[in-house]
């Protein structure tokens, strides 16, 4: 290959890169990022109705199934941003909600070992992390209003997987280990006499980190050599991801004894989820993908913590087990030089959450308390969500380099739903409603 | 093929597990002991740490039916002014300072030494009288002892009496106490002196600090038997606490420190006397023993605190025994009272876990 | 293509990240064979340490490398002969530099991560007149992530960089209710809400090797300046009557309303803007000797001490005015200077090949650096302790060749110690009243670790 060939096509994937930065940069202000579990992670699986555990092996399976990662056979770079805006309605009012923006980023890295590790091991990341901040977390009152699902959106995700191929063993058998790691904050503020008798404090907090597990399996039936596989099937499953934030306040030297105050709670909930997929190309052409995600919210006890020890807490969030099927297609264009991928899909989102109500508070051991209620106003909708993307892909080399370009959008919208009660005591029902929106591109290279 | 294939499954999931457990939180070390100074706040000794049961937080000797003041500790051994109760049905005039001792009550004033107690920390038993007045310049009473030990052997205990400052001489801080001629410090055209509180300074010489009845006044000695006045002692640094008026400054205490970055320094607690009639302790320090800068904040939260002397229990504990107001039989009388800093240090004895 | 991919590689570069800060690099170094030549490696650094040293070195073996290992530091610090109890720092790294190559462009991504055991990260705010090892107390307790981006324009060239992104907390708190004080853990009903966040920054890192002949190398890298604030702002019930935002403390048949408004910010942890200059050499084939050269920025620093206020409403009855002391004012605290000093490091490091075959190579390797205290003596308020320190390397490396099939390459595994010598040094308060007065502080540092890197053709 010549330098003018790679040249020329460098130019229009350059161009595209540095409009589109442009353009993210002058987005910035009104638009935001989403997180994995609400938009899905990488550029081609958000175009594809959140999908992948059956079909993914670059850097997108270290979210949607680490297994599939030990099929990539040339190493990946990628970047890319991903933005969206939130249109949500209360008693036909917008509801202010600060809609996510952020970076993603991925890597897939085949090992190159030889003898029987050859081909075996793919290592393989990927990290999201929002434009402002790494976390945001909001503890509110019970009887405040609260988006307690749509809302959990600024938040880093860092996740690492390894794909192991068992070629040799059972062609086509992919297995997958991965974590998802998340920062929780814990801190203790003492107030007491220090060495000059005078009242002072020691406020220590600790970053400590969590990580949730995601085991998957994979299996594609083997193809020809070049040809792409016909069918395949994944299942995958990944671990309630929690953060939480915990202050204890403590005071001791003070004429009088105060209790031990716990400020803080449950700021990001990701519920367990089990993914089963298939999919199937009626013609090489064409990727026909049918997805069944699980989510178990029921395992959710809300965001609240009792502030002291012998505290009342707040109600149970009452979330039920949600499965969301989802379908997509993708349709290949490929030549020598370029290759394009279109993409759509569609997903339904069942919310979990009852709507809001009357409902009692719980002692810190999690019993109802007869006669004790509050209004509880956790607001969330079903959702319809559609999607569609675009992959360009340019070939640079005959060992696989290339630089591929993903763009895709999602739109969500929720169905309206009338609650048991009002914004404010007394009031009549409140009902909720709205669009997300959400927008991304990725730039990578393969090499 | 499988066997090496689960071996390096093993590895991998050995190094996830391993990865997992180095990221758990504690609660992280703390210091076995801060830099402090030793020179304040006090906190007074809890009745654990004194070990003298059924009295109060802080009380150094257990006595009643007598008035102490000025008390001080040297080495093992706590020197104090004694007065008995001798007249019981004395009733003091109504324009009498309820804060302060009725006289009339009470009989001559007396040096007593007493001896550290077998339990606790920083208490006293009770001692008998090593000095009375007998000198015509001494007049009734003999009063304000401080005692020092000399770096070559022997004890000088310098005293108050109605003509001046006296010295008495013994082989050692328990010995049998002789007088040299006195005074050693008289008038000086004002009132007498009072409360000697004598330090070897930065230069080696004996420096006697005394009330001086307008302030505090200097005095240099290289024998420390005579001694001459010195000018030039000032303070500097703002009372961040003048809420009520300072009227002077009394009764100094004084002590001499070597930091542990090798300077020689003189501290003196003294008793800032105030327009309400509130006496509240102070610290000052100096480098050159003239010269001396105030700390800003009072060194005990009481607010009738008399004669503080400070005893440096090491280079960084320091005990400050005061007086503070008692009713004993139903007349204002003062009571020994010991206090430590830094206020985070413990003395308490450690709690039986197995009973 | 000189000239456009390097332009794309520049543009992600520009969004390469890095998570959290490089203090416990700064102080015990990464990699076993980049920390045994004390520090001294910016010029020619080519295994996954080039992720901290310099990112440049990413690219300069063309190699991939995939390397992890332990570390671990002990602190022998003491002021006034007092045990300070300096949390130990120990945890694993992991790197990787991953290359890549399109025509004869040469290209290399990489990852490196230096994670405490314990925790990620930890802010501590002491009372402010407490004295406090600056450089090993709280500092080293924090996390390294960072992925850089470098590339090889030329042979003699080489370029990497990315952008840092770090995090401080910004806490709001509001607590509602009753306190009973008669019985406070059974009878208090309070409720709290809470916004936090971790909040991001970004700083830049970038570095350059040069290497004109086979046997000559330099380098220069630059780490930017960030500083991680630690902001809390709480609100304890409120200054209306009856609003349900109220805090009410109860005693008996007693009901006293209160209001608490605090605020509290501080610079937790603060890195300054560092140059480094490096050079090595190669006179004979066994012998590499090198020089590096440490500026940091310290004088930029504008305080450590952070300001508060607090503002305080309770009314007390005359009855349980023997219970409740309420402070007539508390005074606000306001920054304090640090007035640091610019520290310039020295540091040297020389390898030996003690044997090389054709299966095995062993390297001996010999470092030193010393680093002046920025913090100046403290003769005021502040005890930010610190002493100047003299760090002593030794190591050893064995590299294995004869691994074939299983790894096309090499394996190389490494060894370090590293002692370090703070010597005592004195503070002397300005004021003889100071309530922490004069001390002494100083110290032994015991470091050590080992790498394993594989190194695939």
């Amino acid at each position: 290959m010549s330098r003018a060939s790679v040249y020329r096509r460098c130019v229009p994937a350059l161009r595209l890169a540095v409009v589109t930065s442009l353009a993210w940069v002058s987005l910035v202000a009104s638009a935001s990022a989403s997180p994995p579990d609400l938009f899905g992670f990488g550029g081609r699986t958000q175009g594809l109705a959140m999908t992948g555990t059956s079909y993914e092996t670059g850097y997108e399976a270290v979210y949607a199934n680490p297994a599939g990662l030990g099929a990539a056979r040339t190493r990946n770079l990628t970047i890319g941003f991903t933005g969206g805006g939130y249109q949500l309605r209360l008693d036909g009012m917008d509801a202010p909600l600060t809609p996510p923006r952020g970076i993603t980023i991925g890597f897939a890295l085949p090992l190159p070992f030889g003898d029987i590790l050859e081909d075996r091991l793919v290592f393989g990341g990927g990290f999201y992390t929002p434009a402002e901040v790494l976390l945001r977390g909001n503890i509110r009152f019970p009887q405040a209003l609260q988006w307690t699902v749509l809302e959990r959106a600024q938040v880093v995700a860092i996740l690492v997987g390894l794909g192991i191929d068992l070629h040799g063993v059972v062609d086509g058998l992919q297995i997958g280990i991965g974590v998802n790691a998340l920062a929780n904050v814990f801190g203790e503020l003492a107030v007491r006499l220090d060495e000059t008798n005078s009242f002072s404090s020691v406020v220590e907090t600790q970053l400590v980190t969590s990580f949730a597990p995601i085991v998957g399996v994979r299996y594609e039936h083997p193809a020809e050599d070049g040809a792409r596989s016909e069918w395949g099937v994944g299942l995958s499953y990944r671990h309630e991801v929690t953060s939480s934030f915990e202050l204890n306040v403590a005071t001791s030297d003070l004429p009088i004894t105060l209790p031990v105050l716990t400020v803080g709670g449950l700021v990001q909930y990701d519920p367990p989820t089990l993914l089963a997929e298939g999919f199937w190309r009626p013609v090489p052409e064409l990727m026909l993908v049918l997805n069944l995600t699980t989510r178990f919210w029921s395992a959710f006890n809300g965001v609240q913590i009792p502030t002291t020890a012998m505290g009342l807490d707040a109600p149970d969030p009452g979330f039920s087990i949600i499965p969301s099927p989802r379908v997509a297609a993708e349709y290949h264009l490929e030549d020598a030089r370029f290759a394009l991928d279109l993409r759509l899909g569609y997903g339904f989102e069942a919310s979990p959450a009852p709507p809001a109500r009357i409902a009692n508070r719980r002692t810190s051991a999690g019993q109802d308390v007869p006669g004790d209620t509050v209004p509880f106003r956790i607001l969330d909708n079903h959702r319809h969500v559609m999607t569609a993307g675009l992959g360009w892909t340019i070939k640079l080399g005959e060992h696989g380099e290339a630089i591929v370009i993903d763009v895709n959008g999602q739109l969500h919208v929720l169905m309206d739903r009338t609650h048991e009660i009002g914004q404010t005591d007394g009031a009549p029902p409140m009902t909720t409603g709205g669009y997300l929106g959400q927008a991304g591109w990725t730039i990578g290279a393969h090499f | 093929m499988s066997r090496r294939l689960a071996l390096v499954g093993c590895v991998v999931l050995a190094s996830g597990v391993a990865l997992g457990c180095s990221v758990i939180g504690d609660p992280g070390g703390t210091p076995d002991g801060l830099p402090h100074g030793g020179s304040g706040v006090f906190r007074l000794l809890s009745i654990e740490e004194t070990g003298i049961v059924g009295s109060l937080p802080g009380r150094a000797m257990a006595l009643r039916g007598v008035a102490i003041e000025s008390a001080m500790r040297a080495g093992d051994h706590l020197f104090y002014t004694h007065q008995d109760l001798v007249d019981e049905e004395a009733t003091p005039p109504d324009d009498h300072p309820e804060q302060e001792v009725y006289q009339p009550a009470f009989g001559p004033r007396e040096i007593h030494r007493a001896a550290l107690r077998d339990e606790g920390v920083g208490a006293f038993d009770a001692g008998p009288r090593i000095l009375a007045a007998s000198e015509p310049w001494e007049g009734a009473a003999v009063f304000d002892p401080w005692a020092i030990a000399l770096p070559g052997g022997g004890a000088l205990l310098y005293y108050a009496a109605e003509g001046g400052i006296g010295v008495a001489r013994a082989p050692s801080l328990d010995g049998a106490f002789t007088r040299e001629p006195g005074p050693v410090l008289g008038p000086d055209g004002g009132a007498a002196p009072r409360r000697p509180t004598v330090v070897v300074g930065p230069d080696d010489a004996f420096w006697m600090y005394f009330d001086a009845g307008d302030g505090i006044g200097v005095a240099r000695s290289e024998d420390g038997l005579s001694f001459t006045r010195v000018d030039g002692l000032t303070v500097e640094g703002e009372d961040e606490t003048d809420d009520s008026g300072e009227l002077r400054l009394a009764n100094p205490g004084a002590v001499r420190v070597e930091t542990r970055a090798g300077r020689v320094l003189v501290r003196l607690y003294v008793e800032s006397v105030r327009d309400d009639g509130t006496r509240l302790a102070y610290l000052l320090g100096s480098e050159d023993g003239l010269a001396f800068d105030r700390f800003p904040r009072p060194v005990m939260e009481q607010g009738d605190v008399r004669f503080p002397a400070p005893y440096l229990v090491d280079d960084r504990v320091t005990f400050l025994y005061a007086n503070l107001p008692f009713v004993s039989r139903g007349f204002q009388t003062r009571a020994v009272t010991v206090a430590v800093a830094p206020a985070g240090e413990s003395f308490a004895p450690p709690v039986d876990e197995s009973m | 293509m000189r000239a456009l991919v390097p332009a794309l590689l520049a543009l992600l570069a520009l969004l390469a990240p890095s998570l959290a800060g490089a203090q416990a690099m700064d102080t015990y170094g990464m990699g076993a064979r980049s920390t045994a030549l004390g520090g001294a490696v910016a010029a020619d650094v080519e295994d996954f340490s080039a992720n901290y040293y310099n990112p440049a070195g990413i690219v300069r073996s063309g190699q991939l490398r995939v390397g992890a290992g332990w570390f671990g530091a002990h602190h022998d610090l003491s002021m006034n002969d007092v045990a300070s109890n300096v949390d130990p720092v120990h945890g694993i790294v992991v790197g990787l530099n991953v290359p890549g190559q399109i025509d004869d462009f040469r290209f290399g991504f990489g990852l490196g991560v230096h994670l405490n055991d314990q925790r990620v990260s930890r802010t501590r705010s002491l009372p402010r007149q407490r004295p406090r090892w600056e450089f090993y107390d709280n500092r080293p307790q924090r996390t390294y992530l960072s992925t850089h981006l470098a590339i090889q324009p030329w042979p003699w060239l080489r370029i990497g960089g990315g952008i840092g992104f770090l995090s401080y907390t910004a806490t709001q708190l509001t607590i509602r209710g009753a306190i009973d004080i008669t019985s406070p853990e059974r009878g208090s009903r309070l409720e709290h809400s809470l916004d936090g966040e971790l909040i991001t920054i970004r700083f830049p890192q970038a570095g350059v090797q040069v290497q004109p002949t086979d046997w000559l190398d330099f380098g220069v890298v630059y780490r930017g300046e960030y500083a991680l604030s630690n902001d809390l702002t709480a609100t304890v019930g409120t200054r209306e009557l009856g609003s349900p935002d109220s805090v009410v403390i109860r005693a008996g048949d007693l009901t006293i309303p209160g209001y608490l408004s605090l605020l509290t910010a501080s610079t937790n942890s603060y890195s300054p803007h560092q140059f480094v200059f490096g050079g090595s050499v190669r006179p004979i084939p066994e012998l590499r000797l090198s020089f590096d050269l440490t500026w940091l920025l310290w004088n930029l620093y504008q305080s450590p001490l952070g300001r508060s206020n607090v503002e305080l409403d309770i009314i007390v009855p005359p009855e349980l005015a023997d219970m409740i002391m309420v402070p007539d004012s508390i005074t606000p605290g306001e920054p304090v200077d640090a007035f640091f000093q610019d520290r310039v490091v020295p540091r040297f490091g020389v390898e030996v090949t003690a044997l090389r075959e054709p299966d095995v190579r062993l390297d001996v390797r010999a470092g030193y650096f010393y680093e002046n205290s920025p913090i100046p003596e403290q003769r005021g308020y502040t005890n930010l302790v610190d002493s100047d320190r003299h760090a002593f390397n030794l190591g050893a490396g064995l590299e294995l060749f004869a691994l074939r099939p299983l790894l096309p390459g090499s394996l190389s595994i490494d060894l370090y110690l590293q002692y370090s010598f703070l010597p005592e040094r004195a503070h002397r308060k300005v004021l003889t009243v100071d309530a922490v007065g004069d001390y002494v502080a100083g110290g032994h540092i015991f470091a050590g670790g080992a790498t394993v890197e594989a190194r695939f053709e």
